[in-house]
């Protein structure tokens, strides 16, 4: 398969959620500090280790849809940017 | 015997109920419509049922906001029988919520539930192994085609207490709420050694997923066209055309149905109308009460059934569509970003939609807004600016009858609501964002559009028609009695202030009782097109109606109701004073 962005194929390349460009799988490494926030991330089953497919990434800081067992959920630009991920 | 409906948000725990109990519950396609639990009968054989369906919840230890309440049902200890509801096309995700209630150990049955939408994206799942790795009875469930309520129903009336109870209690969860005992692996200890609630829900989500590969034996890829509708929404540009191309749709046929019907039912009126006028001048005595009711009536009861009636029907109409269809939180998505310009969360419009319908429950719906601060902001945004469809539908027709400025009330509108929301983010906003799911695209079904409709709509028989009569009548007293004019000294108040009369004033004063029955007030005097436009402006941003502030002293606070009600007059007030100055 032609890779449409070079750039994040290098193996482990560590990359912020939002960056992620749409149609590829990730995987989380590092959630953002706050029990708050990785909370409600820990609720819909996201956390360091789990697998994500990114859907879309809105325009003018809109949210990024990422799809998580199947389900599509939508993620606040400013919390997506402080989700580390690793492309798979 | 109590039995309760546990599962994750969106699973379809309100449809089993309504479906058992043949109580009506308010069911819809996304996450967090039920936010309070309800409480119904049914019969099993002739075991009586005590049922009870709860707000969805995405795992017991992380449960927060209306989630609590399901949680202190599940722990309380007062329910003799849980029923798990899983969204059979949805395992992964919603067996994490089944572990998590098996190693509690109580009497538990699995309902995987929605099969028939499963089956349709041919996912086969094998019920005993799960029933075998779950050690709880599993049965294959559909609340819209009735499959498996016949099992459930024998079930229940031959239950003895032992049949559900999962046998396995090997992973417990230790804590207050529970005095099991725990045998050294589960994920209390984990949580001791790793620190938190996380680790642990993240664990079970792992294992839910490893469970879920073992009993699902056969996935189609997804080829229906739901679901290639689903790709195409969730496409940034795409999807975002198609949401807004879908909102003109909408609005254009709100008007367009509400122009027609009023003029069709107006004429469909005319002769009962004038045969109630005759009525009841024949009856009464001449002077002034036949008067007052002559004209009071037939206008009491005309208003609620042209003016008001085709709005809330098709808002009802059109809400419960974007609803059922799942379209709410997509639109949440595209505006999620003007929602941070106001310090929301796109969610807002979720309950800022319902408000045109309804705005009472539309307060309420504000709960699946996370923090009290953006929950403040928009039933403010709610109760001052949003109209809902019984004042729209007044609001139109009043402009009609006066030749009022629409553009310049639009305006306003739009104006203050921008305003106000960006004034309140500064105020109160917050850097908080947000994380949502989003539900599967689903066809409505007509069965749930009328209850929905019904639902919606029982409001214009018990509230909306005997308040605009008792109104009318109240209208005419006033105006045949003379009082309003004796309001004539404040003239030259209210006409330097607003430049409209004082009875109009009054008119805004009456937002107080109702908003749709102020325009009622404007009706019966004769106004230029200017004084109209700026009272009706006056009128639609104005305090929030009685209901929504009885729901807002429930759901925010006495405090919260009264800094709202200040805004609202102020607004209404300050909206007069620029208009008088600025238009022509």
């Amino acid at each position: 398969m032609i890779n449409k962005y070079p750039l994040t194929n290098t193996i482990s390349s560590k990359l912020a959620l939002d960056s992620a460009p749409p149609g590829t799988r990730v995987r989380v490494t590092e959630l953002p500090p706050g029990r708050h926030r990785s909370g409600r991330l820990a609720n819909l089953g996201i956390g360091p280790g789990t697998e994500l497919e990114v859907l879309s990434v809105y325009p003018f800081r809109g949210p990024v849809i990422v799809r998580i067992d199947g389900n599509p959920v939508a993620i606040g630009r400013g919390l997506a940017r402080k989700i580390t991920v690793e492309t798979i | 015997m109590k039995v309760a409906l546990i599962g994750q948000p969106n699973s379809g725990k309100s449809l089993i109920f309504s479906r058992l109990t043949g109580f009506d519950a308010l069911v819809s396609n996304y996450p967090g419509t039920s936010l309070e639990i309800a409480r119904g009968n049914f019969h099993a054989g002739s075991k009586l049922i005590e049922l009870v369906d709860t707000p969805g919840i995405h795992s017991l230890a992380l449960a927060e906001g209306s989630a609590d309440v399901t949680k202190r049902i599940v722990l309380c200890g007062e329910m003799d029988l849980l029923l798990n509801v899983v969204d059979a096309g949805n395992l992964a995700r919603n067996l994490s919520l089944t572990l998590e209630l098996v190693e509690l150990g109580l009497p538990m049955i699995v309902l995987l539930n929605q099969i028939e939408f499963a089956r349709a994206k041919s996912i086969r799942i094998n019920q005993d192994k799960l029933a075998r790795l779950l050690g709880c009875l599993v049965i294959p469930f559909s609340a819209r085609t009735g499959e498996g309520i016949p099992e459930l129903k024998e079930i229940l009336a031959g239950q003895t207490g032992q049949l559900a109870t999962p046998q396995k209690r090997r992973q417990l969860l230790p804590g207050p709420e529970s005095a099991l005992e725990c045998t050294g692996d589960c994920y209390g200890c984990l949580r001791q050694k790793t620190g938190g609630e996380e680790e642990e829900v993240l664990l079970r989500y792992q294992i839910a997923r490893g469970l879920a590969e073992q009993v699902i034996e056969a996935e189609k890829p997804e080829t229906q066209l739901m679901n290639r509708l689903e790709y195409l929404l969730d496409n940034t540009g795409w999807g975002t055309l198609i949401l807004v191309l879908l909102a003109v749709a909408g609005f254009g046929l709100l008007l367009a149905f509400v122009g027609w019907a009023e003029g069709l039912v107006s004429s469909a009126f005319l002769p009962v109308q004038s045969f109630i006028s005759r009525l009841i001048a024949g009856i009464v005595a001449p002077g002034f009460w036949n008067n007052v009711l002559s004209k009071g009536v037939p206008e009491g009861i005309l208003i609620p059934f042209s003016l008001v009636m085709p709005a809330m029907l098709m808002v009802s109409l059109i809400i419960s569509v974007l609803e059922d269809v799942g379209l709410l939180p997509r639109y949440a998505v595209v505006l999620e970003r003007l929602g941070r310009v106001f310090g929301v969360s796109g969610q807002a419009v979720i309950p800022l939609s319902l408000g045109f319908g309804c705005r009472t429950p539309a307060v309420a719906a504000t709960r699946i807004l996370p923090g009290w601060e953006q929950r403040f902001i928009i039933v403010t945004l709610l109760s001052i600016v949003v109209p809902c469809a019984g004042t729209i539908g007044m609001l139109a027709s009043t402009i009609a009858a006066f030749h009022a400025y629409t553009a310049v009330i639009i305006t306003a509108i739009v104006t203050v609501f921008l305003g106000l929301g960006w004034v309140m983010k500064k105020i109160y906003g917050e850097d908080d964002e947000p994380v949502y799911e989003l539900p599967s695209l689903r066809l409505p079904t007509a069965n749930n559009l009328a209850t929905k409709i019904r639902l919606r709509f029982k409001g214009f028989f018990t509230e909306v028609l005997p308040l605009l009569l008792v109104m009318s009548v109240g209208v005419r007293i006033i105006i045949d009695s003379g009082v309003l004019t004796k309001l004539k000294e404040l003239e030259p108040l209210t006409t330097f202030l607003f430049g409209i009369p004082p009875e109009a004033v009054v008119g805004v004063l009456v937002t107080i009782v109702q908003r749709y029955l102020a325009p009622l007030i404007l009706l019966n005097l004769s106004l230029s097109p200017r004084e109209a436009t700026i009272a009706i402006a006056m009128i639609a941003l104005s305090v929030p109606c009685l209901p929504v502030m009885v729901m807002t002293i429930r759901e925010l606070g006495m405090k919260s109701l009264l800094k709202i009600i200040t805004l609202g007059f102020s607004i209404s007030f300050a909206v007069g004073i620029v208009l008088n100055l600025l238009l022509p």
